[in-house]
């Protein structure tokens, strides 16, 4: 055995062999092989599972809020102060029972009008209706059509971008929801939750209605509810001019008020008794 | 430092061996294989894009995008990372001239971690790409290959992490008395330098990474805009990460060239001095561009001037190496023997990168290039033409004090004119490739003549490198067996030593 310059022994040089070499390369082998036996039957599976916060999503869609009854929504659509682009939605189609309220969405950045007339020298401009700046994101207040008839198509424009365009026309008060309206007519809203005490339960709370009128229940809660004249569950005369009875949740119903003569009537949700609502028929 | 220290031992002895040219020898098999395997997959890539249209070979995008997204995940975290590790476990004891590294058990369990990460990140087959940009890797990418990716990656990142930290313990703490910092070889400062970079790197990402696992589970929104998170901060903490990381895979290898360009120009480095301080401040400016990245990201025209500059102020620390290396061979008596032909290889395509890189940083000119294969074509420049150039060279520098046997020179040499003729015509082609329009991480492309011309030159330049690499693995292999035993003086035949290897355990 030879030492190195401090007397340690030196390291004698063992050289591998092609058994060893085959044995080390065997491990690699079998190695990679097991790996392959795992990726490749199971090559799809490991890719099928969308992450969770997908399922979320799909399982629980945002809550769209149904316009207010006897109101009509024309978006301002994203980038429509591009000239060029699309700009209000329903366009040149849209259609706005007589009687409904427009409210303009603007769902762009960028501030935009719905100024009635064809552009900013038309001397009738503004005359009909006129939002004022609604700003990005912001929805106009609502608009009222004094003199409108049915019939009539109403040119408008954005103020501040003249090549953004539209016409509205004015339909039957009962065409209901074409043109992105709401249900026209009056009706009642049960908001979502209204089943615990104390929450707010129907909307409006007090409603005006004509004799005659058909009023529209929408149940926006996920519990039933019902819509019922009187007081309460042991008021004799419970149900007698109008009912819904059960209405389960996301569903809607109808009250005719043909045989209601005008006066002030009470109703309340037999269900929950605590949710109380007043009917003004005219 | 030999194979089988003493006497043979069983090979489990081997895998479970806490010593330091063990673990070496470890990191350097499995980098190899990640190398060979992760190859694969580029071939795979190129032949697909061989001609137009799907279904040459990969049936449809989503196989294909896991496809890169493995190849490149692979390549950067299982091949360049662990082979720098395993040179540097073989060597930085040896010159530091301590027995061992700091810590031999830390080090044995930070190689054992990356096996595990690299059979989460191969078994998952994510197709998030090896950057996993939300919103797509939080709210679409399919589980749970992307959740396996996470961890493949966290994993080998707290392995870099316990392998800087011992690195630097190492190298700090351990050195002998005798031997002080400046005159430790460059490859020793390459290491540290590498290893501070890493610890200063690595947590951001690492951060990123349990925010964008959280993010899939849906408890949070960082990067979530639907939860009003930010998408684009995920890229700022990826980049601030993993720019610097594009200098922890070159200063390595740029180390490795250092040790073999004086050895085989039979000349001592021409500027020592030159090539610390260039560590130093390519260590410094890397965190300093990470935004080039994201030009076109909409960052205010200020922000995207401030990163241009951080950017440009690598190259003239880039150039330091370069011009140190010239200056080492001017005059010198050359051997180009296969490791010194492998790092003059590196150091052309080097120059090739970098040329393309001043156009990247340039911002008018990135809005050009940008997501183009021109960025394909450059970056592999560097970490294919460079680095794995001067790692493959390398390696063939090492298999003497490795095997005891010498590899086969003519077959290197083959092997050499393959892979570095075959990688320039598969990257500098990318380069004009993206010029003509091709989008990166494309599945397809427009069937029109030059994009087809093009994509099939570069294809074939693949099939050359892969060539290479085959017969560079079949000489390893061979003459591992049955290599002539080498002289273990002077085992190149170069008859001037400017430093001392064989020296072992000189504390007694």
């Amino acid at each position: 055995m030879s030492h190195d310059e401090h007397g340690h022994e030196k390291e004698p040089i063992i050289l591998t062999s092609g058994r060893r070499m085959a044995k080390g390369l065997a491990i690699i082998g079998i190695t990679l092989a097991v790996g392959a036996a795992i990726l490749v039957p199971f090559f799809d599976d490991m890719y099928k599972n969308p992450p969770p916060v997908t399922q979320i999503r799909t399982e629980r869609p945002p809550p769209t809020e149904p316009p207010a009854a006897g109101t009509t929504t024309i978006a301002i659509l994203q980038g429509a102060s591009s000239q060029g682009s699309p700009d209000y939605d329903p366009d040149d189609d849209a259609t706005v029972p007589l009687g409904n309220k427009i409210v303009w969405d603007n769902q762009d950045t960028i501030p935009h009008t719905a100024t009635s007339g064809v552009d900013n020298n038309d001397p009738e401009k503004g005359k009909l209706f006129d939002t004022g700046i609604i700003i990005g994101g912001e929805k106009s207040k609502a608009i009222a059509l004094a003199d409108a008839k049915e019939g009539d198509t109403i040119n408008y424009f954005c103020t501040l971008h003249p090549y953004m365009t539209s016409k509205l026309r004015i339909a039957a008060a009962e065409a209901g929801q074409t043109g992105g309206a709401a249900a026209a007519g009056p009706s009642i809203n049960i908001l979502e939750s209204s089943s615990v005490q104390g929450n707010p339960d129907f909307d409006p709370d007090s409603l005006t209605a004509k004799k005659g009128d058909e009023v529209s229940v929408v149940n926006q809660d996920s519990i039933p509810h019902t819509v019922t004249s009187g007081t309460a569950n042991n008021d004799p005369e419970k149900g007698k001019l109008f009912d819904t009875s059960i209405i389960t949740g996301g569903e809607s119903a109808k009250i005719s008020l043909a045989e209601v003569d005008p006066g002030e009537y009470d109703y309340f949700c037999i269900v929950h008794e605590y949710m109380k609502g007043k009917l003004i028929v005219q | 430092m030999v194979l089988e220290v003493k006497k043979p031992r069983p090979m489990w002895e081997i895998l479970f061996s806490t010593h330091h040219t063990d673990i070496g020898l470890l990191y350097v098999y499995l980098s190899l294989i990640a190398l060979i395997i992760g190859g694969a997959l580029a071939v795979g890539i190129r032949t697909e894009l061989f001609t137009p249209g799907p279904g040459d070979l990969i049936a449809d995008s989503n196989t294909f995008n896991r496809i890169f997204t493995v190849h490149g995940t692979n390549m950067l975290f299982f091949w360049l990372l662990p082979f720098a590790s395993g040179i540097g476990n073989y060597l930085i004891p040896i010159m530091v001239r301590y027995k061992d590294m700091a810590w031999p058990k830390l080090n044995a369990v930070a190689f054992w971690m990356i096996p595990v990460g690299m059979a989460l990140v191969w078994l998952g087959f994510a197709d998030t790409t090896w950057n996993a940009y939300p919103p797509y890797s939080i709210i679409r990418a399919p589980g749970p290959a992307a959740e396996m990716w996470i961890f493949g990656l966290k994993i080998a990142g707290i392995s870099s992490v316990l392998g800087a930290i011992n690195f630097i313990v190492t190298i700090l703490r351990m050195k002998h008395p005798d031997l002080p910092l400046m005159k430790t070889s460059l490859f020793v400062w390459s290491t540290l330098v590498t290893s501070i970079m890493i610890l200063v790197a690595i947590p951001t990402f690492a951060a990123a990474l349990i925010m964008l696992y959280t993010d899939r589970l849906g408890v949070s929104g960082f990067f979530n805009p639907a939860m009003g998170g930010d998408p684009i901060a995920y890229q700022h903490l990826f980049w601030f990460t993993f720019h610097p990381e594009v200098y922890i895979f070159l200063i390595p290898a740029v180390g490795m060239m250092y040790e073999l360009i004086p050895k085989f120009s039979r000349k001592p480095i021409f500027s020592y001095q030159s090539g610390v301080a260039a560590f130093v401040l390519l260590s410094i400016v890397s965190f300093a561009s990470w935004a080039h990245h994201m030009y076109s990201t909409g960052m205010s025209f200020t922000e995207k001037t401030v990163f241009m500059v951080g950017t440009l102020a690598a190259v003239p620390a880039s150039a330091l190496h370069v011009f140190n290396w010239i200056a080492t061979m001017w005059g010198g008596r050359i051997k180009f023997a296969a490791p010194m032909s492998f790092a003059v290889g590196g150091l052309v395509l080097f120059f090739y990168a970098g040329a393309g890189g001043i156009v990247n940083t340039a911002m008018p000119l990135d809005f050009l290039t940008h997501d183009s294969y021109w960025v394909v074509g450059h970056f592999h420049l560097f970490i294919a033409g460079l680095v794995t150039m001067a790692f493959i060279g390398f390696t063939h520098y090492m298999f003497p004090f490795i095997t005891g046997r010498m590899y086969n020179e003519r077959i290197a040499m083959v092997s050499f004119w393959l892979i570095f003729v075959g990688l320039s015509v598969i990257f500098l082609t990318q380069h004009v490739l993206g010029l003509y329009g091709q989008p990166r991480r494309t599945f397809d492309y427009v069937p029109v003549q030059p994009l087809i011309i093009m994509n099939q030159i570069s294809t074939i330049g693949a099939y050359i490198t892969a060539s290479g690499a085959g017969v560079f693995i079949a000489n390893m292999i061979k003459s591992t067996v049955s290599g002539k035993p080498a002289k273990m003086d002077d085992p190149f035949a170069i008859g001037e030593q400017y430093y001392d290897y064989t020296r072992r355990e000189p504390h007694h």
